[in-house]
């Protein structure tokens, strides 16, 4: 029987999955994370109609599990591709886990008892996780997986490893309940032969430091729209309460701030596309959430071109009263007695620079293409996959038989990157099942 | 406004002509407003880069020609370093104030002065210096051989009469123009402020911008070329009124002669340093010397540089007793003086003083400055 491989198991790579699993094609999804799910998972509602993002994206997620022939191959990156359209061979790095994942049943115990605290990259660091975690309640598979550099065991501090005489910690072994801690576990390499290769690595956000004259990292009130997402979120830091990172408060004003590394030739010169409708959405999420806070997003264009976007910008415009200025922002200042942010800009309606206050700033980031990948594929001078032909072949690459979907060929949003999964893997099939190749026995 | 309907015409070509006065980057501005937001003017004057390139972009001609943004530039380059588009706001604007003085001059001159190409503008420029050259080494030949023989220098001679009949003129054409300058840029606003608060408005805005400006390198670097240049020129203008007015000040050696020392090498310092950084840009440079090297640019420097040389020269031998040799500088001098004047200073780069000291007048008079 032949198969598919999709690298990357956000949202786009889990449809893909779905859709060719249907079809009786074995599917493996590699993923560098331990829990596919991707950005979305990040998320805590959707544009233009407000969904619940995990509502939407945890039952397909659980679905992946139903389907004997899709196999999931979490915390591992592609190594190596070769070959050709029909009989690719691809290399996969399994890292270890330090779990028996046939074991782990995902109770958490061990999440609970672990003694090492360090920032959740889940709630962007606004929060803490052990060193031993699951990343995040709705993961698929729920599994637990140690983080080495932090384990006290794996990673010992070097004075502590001297002083004590044998191995140290161990809580997590003593108390799993299914015995399934396996500190000795080593990488593996796996190899796969595969018909197709979908690529749906997607992207990540492009880091406001490089922007310093908006003050990221060294405001603590200014935020990125993820961090803010996380914020929010019934599942994030602070269960869905908006605070500030310096006292704890409520914010009274908050700005939203557009095209941050985004359509500007010194950082990347596209447009990021879902900015506009994300930053929206937050703030209407910020109005549900405090009804008394001024939301105001400054932007340079409104780009609100799928279906339903402009409904759901005048809606918030009418419905939410959110304020929309146009001008970009170029400077922020915090003012260090209240922590406030004053951020200036050219009013572009009235003609003159103004410099307004607010207890909060939210950045929208650019995105950037995970495209560093060991794949023969060409990228475009931006990083982006380079397509076969953007008008009639938009999930071919330059490689037959292997595919892109979702962000890393393009900026884009959920439901494009959803409908183009859909379009990967019927194209994908028709490879698959027009070649058969032996599959090798695999780890699971 | 007749009945909220406000009638703008548009023309066309204004884009195309910015564009060849060295506005390469027009077309590429999107509209975001940073040159505005991040210019260190923005903290204290109303004014907005972002609309008036807009307008240019668009054509609106009488809109450019009323606005003072362009003239309040001082040409720090922040806007530059900061533009998401990769553009040159502060070229674009130079190119602006160069499409505004074409329309101030009703004499035509400057269209050709900023419009025309280098070679053209060399030689219209050498044109007018080989007929001063002829001017003065064959009219006025006899007589200066007749003043070199009296072992004198300070003499208030008949030499003058044409570069002052050129000053007068020019001044003339100047005011003029400065007056359609002036009643462009009052047009459409309200005089609120008085006199003496406006004029206290601009002295404490200057002191501070440009004091801010001076903190950074590359300005600071300009800001003292660019004070040189006004400090020669100022006392250029200075001694060539005392002479003409208050001969006997050039009895007092050590003075006189201080001032003239002084005027003239501040200016070739001032001149030479920008024109050398011009001629030998390589990668260090910083871009203000790559990106305004427009026509007008160098010509305002290159007229500019060898009458300072002359004049240097002129009490060099002086002071050498080469008296002969003195007289001749001072024929150069004057000879490289009509062509300065007739073109540059009244046509010019060098006309800006004047459209700038118009704008800033009427920016503070019709409350463009935020300092209350």
């Amino acid at each position: 029987m032949s198969s598919v491989l999709i690298v990357g198991g956000g949202v786009a790579g889990i449809q893909a999955a779905l859709d060719l699993a249907e079809q009786g094609i074995d599917v493996y999804i590699v993923d560098k994370a331990p829990s596919v799910g991707g950005k979305m998972a990040y998320l805590d509602k959707t544009f233009p109609t407000l969904d619940c993002a995990s509502c939407i994206l945890a039952p397909k997620m659980a679905a992946l599990l139903r389907y004997p022939n899709i196999k999931l191959i979490m915390n591992s990156e592609v190594q190596d591709v070769s070959g050709r359209a029909g009989n690719f061979k691809v290399k996969i790095l399994k890292k270890p886990t330090y779990v028996d994942w046939s074991k782990c049943n995902g109770c958490g115990v061990c999440t609970e008892k672990c003694p090492t605290k360090v920032p959740n990259e889940y709630n962007m660091g606004l929060s803490q996780r052990r060193a031993i975690y699951i990343m995040f309640p709705q993961a698929v598979p729920k599994r637990a997986i140690i983080d080495a550099e932090h384990c006290m065991r794996l990673n010992p501090p070097p004075k502590a490893k001297e002083k004590a005489k044998g191995p140290l910690c161990g809580v997590c072994e003593r108390n799993c309940p299914t015995k399934a801690i396996r500190y000795d576990q080593q990488p593996e390499i796996l190899e796969l032969n595969v018909s197709a290769v979908i690529v749906a690595t997607g992207m990540e956000l492009y880091d406001p430091r490089n922007l310093p004259e908006l003050g990221y990292g060294k405001y603590q009130n200014v935020y990125t729209n993820l961090e803010f997402e996380r914020l929010v979120s019934a599942t994030g830091p602070t269960n869905g309460e908006i605070v500030r990172k310096s006292d704890g408060k409520h914010p009274k004003k908050i700005a939203w701030i557009q095209c941050v590394g985004s359509r500007d030739i010194r950082f990347n010169h596209y447009c990021s596309a879902y900015c506009c409708m994300a930053a929206t959405k937050q703030a209407i999420l910020a109005k549900e959430h405090l009804p008394e806070v001024q939301c105001t997003v400054y932007y340079m264009d409104i780009r609100a071109f799928g279906k339903g976007f402009n409904e759901f910008l005048e809606r918030a415009k009418k419905e939410f009263g959110i304020n929309y200025i146009r001008g970009k922002v170029v400077r922020i200042d915090e003012i260090p007695e209240t922590k406030n942010l004053k951020i200036v800009y050219e009013d572009t309606a009235e003609s003159y620079m103004k410099a307004d206050e607010y207890d909060m700033v939210v950045l929208s980031v650019a995105i950037t293409p995970n495209s560093k990948l060991p794949l023969p594929v060409e990228l475009t001078k931006d990083g982006f996959i380079q397509l076969k032909d953007p008008y009639l072949d938009p999930v071919s690459t330059t490689v037959e038989g292997i595919f892109v979907v979702g962000a890393v060929a393009g900026a884009k949003d959920i439901p494009d990157s959803v409908t183009e999964a859909s379009a990967a893997a019927a194209r994908a099939a028709l490879i698959a099942k027009r070649f058969s190749c032996p599959t090798p026995e695999v780890v699971k | 406004m007749v009945g909220g309907t406000e009638f703008i015409s548009i023309n066309p070509n204004v884009n195309r002509e910015v564009f060849k006065l060295g506005g390469k980057s027009l077309l590429e501005c999107y509209q975001c407003g940073s040159c505005t937001a991040v210019c260190p003017l923005s903290e204290e004057l109303d004014v907005s880069f972002r609309r008036a390139i807009r307008y240019t972009q668009l054509g609106v001609e009488e809109k450019i020609l009323g606005d003072i943004s362009p003239w309040s530039c001082n040409l720090h380059g922040d806007c530059t370093d900061s533009c998401p588009r990769g553009a040159s706001p502060s070229e674009i604007l130079a190119a602006i104030r160069r499409y505004q003085s074409i329309k101030y001059d009703w004499t035509g001159i400057t269209k050709w002065w900023n419009g025309s190409s280098f070679a053209s503008k060399l030689v219209g420029y050498l044109v007018i210096f080989g007929l001063s050259l002829l001017l003065y080494f064959g009219f006025f030949w006899q007589s200066i051989l007749a003043y070199a023989s009296t072992g004198k220098l300070v003499v208030l001679s008949e030499l003058l009469i044409p570069v002052a009949v050129v000053f007068v003129i020019s001044l003339a054409i100047l005011a003029s123009n400065g007056y359609r300058a002036y009643k462009f840029m009052i047009k459409d606003k309200k005089k609120e402020v008085g006199l003496v608060k406006s004029l206290k408005h601009i002295a404490s805005f200057f002191i501070k911008v440009e004091s801010d400006a001076m903190k950074v390198g590359h300005k600071r670097e300009r800001i003292l070329e660019h004070t040189l240049i006004l400090i020669g020129l100022g006392l250029f203008i200075l001694l060539g009124i005392l002479y003409v007015l208050v001969p006997k000040f050039f009895e007092f050696k050590v003075i006189s002669r201080l001032l003239i020392y002084v005027a003239s090498i501040t200016l070739v310092i001032g001149v030479g340093s920008p024109l050398m950084k011009r001629i030998t840009a390589g990668e260090k440079t910083h871009w203000y010397y790559k990106k305004f090297t427009h026509p007008t640019d160098w010509m305002s420097l290159i007229t500019l540089l060898p009458p300072a040389i002359m004049l240097l020269l002129v009490f060099v031998f002086y002071d050498l007793s080469m008296l002969s040799h003195a007289y001749i500088a001072f024929a150069l001098f004057l000879s490289f003086m009509i062509p300065f004047i007739l073109l540059e200073f009244a046509f010019g780069k060098h006309t800006h003083w004047l459209y700038k000291v118009i704008a800033y007048y009427v920016g503070a008079r019709t409350g463009y400055f935020r300092g209350d």
